[in-house]
């Protein structure tokens, strides 16, 4: 293999003769088969303690929160990646974990705007009261405070990063197994504006493998990474809601092209091939995928509630709608795993909280939690998932 | 087929001749394919012990899945991923130690093979330098030889974040190459 370029080629030899000097085979079947044995007793005692703990606690959430017992085998032979589901939902003062334990955080969901769970175990907190961004550890310390213009986080994909704004208006990446957030450029913006950050992506932020891409709320606009800003070129303008878990596509907002200019479309657009590959204008918005790529939610806000979510497929074609039974309202939804939804629901008369799990065949909802009393879900919600 | 021992015996006595076939597959694998994969997994790692560990753990998750791996042509690409991303977990569990890209080259050579004649032991230890997800681009785009699209199925990341890694993880190694050893010197 000859690339034309000398370090390219020094490194190729490099790599061969290093490679080249081992030759043996020190593991034997038995070694194999062994350590096969050790995986397999793990995650059986990992399945029987979250069974254990969900069944255990009343006003906890069960460890079917993730799915992610079903996929204890690895990663599977298919070539789509995917996104084991890692979703923790916040309810009084206690974090629940995907795999079905709980952490105590000193956060009121009062006070949190936002929630997210880094691959490493810490917790990070967007709140009101103080506004700042909380990181906690995951054993529930507080590790770190920043206080942000805006209290807001956007996750990565697999969520390894989130990122935020800070006081000054750059970006801070926080990246999975890093103590400390990376300071990328500030997103040059009009005014005094705060830049919204709709995604960031990559890896190893400290060596420049990170992009957070962000604009004014409505049209992102701009890439920041550490070597700088740069005005995002796409086809058109758009928003983006959300990356897929390979990277390769993103949701989307678009200006409306139909009759009813003030609601956008939705839409995925490939960023290599720079096109929109679908798009929906049919009262599709935020929308986001399921942890497999292979769905996505979608849903109106309005007064901090939801009246149903919608479930789209990669056409943008809706697959199936769930909507919680009577008065009830969904207060916040989050992907359980590829094939589950999770909804924390109130009834608008009565304020009784639960949190539900909804397979994507919409029949009745397995209640994980609740109902129990709460408060005004016009202001908070009881049950908050991460995102 | 299924051998069933004698009502009785207890569920530990079920031979299964399927899981006898599995294996001898499996086994024929190990023999087949073992020694390319410890490669692999040392330029991963940089470390022989530290290899031979995540090639169990890989093997070892590959056996569990064996079954399920209907392809038998992509069974090396499923051990590759298992490889890589066993890689990036060993690094997870170890955040605490707070392992940061450096541009210092790190004091020490790392393990070597007996065998192996010593040649340019300074290009290796800035290889280790790099981020492990740097590391593993490289390693399957000019060691594996896979083209960038092989290589973003195995890592799960797109075309674009493969170059771009790419190029990065050489411009770091241009960058932090003393002059002495810069392969453009020599063309001088």
């Amino acid at each position: 293999m000859s690339t034309q370029d000398p370090m390219t080629d020094e490194v190729v030899r490099e790599l061969r003769h290093r490679a080249d000097a081992l030759y043996d085979a020190p593991l034997s079947f038995t070694d194999v088969r062994g350590r096969a044995h050790r995986i397999r007793r793990r995650r059986r005692a990992t399945a029987a303690a979250a069974v254990a703990a969900a069944v255990a606690v009343v006003a906890v959430v069960p460890a079917v929160l993730s799915g992610s017992l079903d996929r204890a085998d690895g990663p599977d032979p298919a070539p789509t990646p995917s996104r084991a589901g890692h979703t923790a939902v916040l309810h009084d003062g206690r974090v629940t974990l995907p795999d079905g334990s709980t952490v105590g955080v000193d956060l009121d969901n009062a006070d949190v705007t936002q929630l997210g769970l880094l691959t490493d175990g810490r917790i990070v907190a967007a709140t009101s009261r103080p506004q700042a961004i909380q990181v906690f550890s995951p054993d529930g310390d507080l590790e770190a405070r920043y206080r942000v213009p805006v209290n807001a986080i956007t996750m990565s994909p697999d969520d390894d990063l989130v990122a935020w704004a800070d006081d000054s208006h750059r970006v801070e990446v926080l990246e999975s197994g890093v103590a400390e957030p990376v300071a990328l450029s500030g997103i040059p913006l009009p005014g005094e504006t705060v830049p919204t950050i709709d995604a960031v992506t990559g890896s190893d932020c400290a060596a420049g493998g990170c992009t957070v891409y962000a604009g004014d709320g409505t049209t992102t606009s701009a890439t920041a990474t550490l070597d700088g800003a740069r005005d995002l070129t796409a086809v058109k303008p758009l928003r983006i809601t959300d990356v897929s878990p390979d990277g390769r596509l993103w949701a989307v907002q678009l200006p409306h092209a139909g009759s009813v200019p003030q609601l956008p479309c939705a839409g995925l657009y490939d960023p290599e091939a720079d096109r929109v590959v679908a798009r929906n204008c049919n009262y599709a918005s935020n929308l986001d995928f399921s942890p497999d790529g292979q769905y996505l939610t979608a849903a109106e806000g309005d007064n901090n509630m939801v009246g149903k979510v919608d479930v789209f497929d990669l056409g943008l074609e809706r697959v199936g709608t769930w909507q919680p039974p009577g008065s009830q309202v969904v207060s916040r939804y989050a992907w359980a795993d590829a094939t589950h939804l999770l909804a924390a629901t109130v009834g608008l008369e009565d304020n009784q909280w639960s949190l539900v799990r909804v397979a994507l065949d919409f029949g009745d909802p397995e209640v994980l939690a609740g109902p129990v009393a709460g408060r005004n879900p016009e202001i908070l919600s009881e049950f908050l998932p991460s995102e | 087929m299924q051998l069933t021992a004698q009502p009785g015996s207890g569920s530990e006595a079920v031979v299964s001749g399927r899981g006898a076939e599995r294996d001898a597959e499996f086994t024929a694998y190990l023999a087949a394919r073992q020694p390319a994969l410890l490669r692999t997994a040392y330029l991963l790692t940089g470390d022989r012990h530290q290899a031979e560990d995540v090639l169990q753990t890989s093997l070892a998750k590959l056996y569990l899945a064996w079954d399920r791996v209907r392809d038998r042509e992509s069974v090396d690409a499923y051990v590759r991923r298992i490889m890589v991303n066993e890689n990036n977990s060993l690094w997870r569990r170890g955040w605490k130690r707070r392992e940061r890209a450096t541009d210092e080259v790190p004091e020490g050579a790392p393990v070597l093979d007996r065998h192996y004649d010593g040649r340019n032991d300074e290009l290796w230890a800035l290889v280790q330098t790099l981020p492990r997800k740097a590391r593993a681009v490289l390693v399957l785009r000019y060691y594996e030889e896979m083209t960038e699209a092989e290589t973003a199925d195995v890592l799960g990341i797109s075309v674009g974040t493969v170059k771009s890694q790419t190029s990065r993880a050489l411009a770091a190694l241009r960058e932090r190459t003393p002059a002495t050893l810069d392969p453009r010197e020599e063309e001088r």
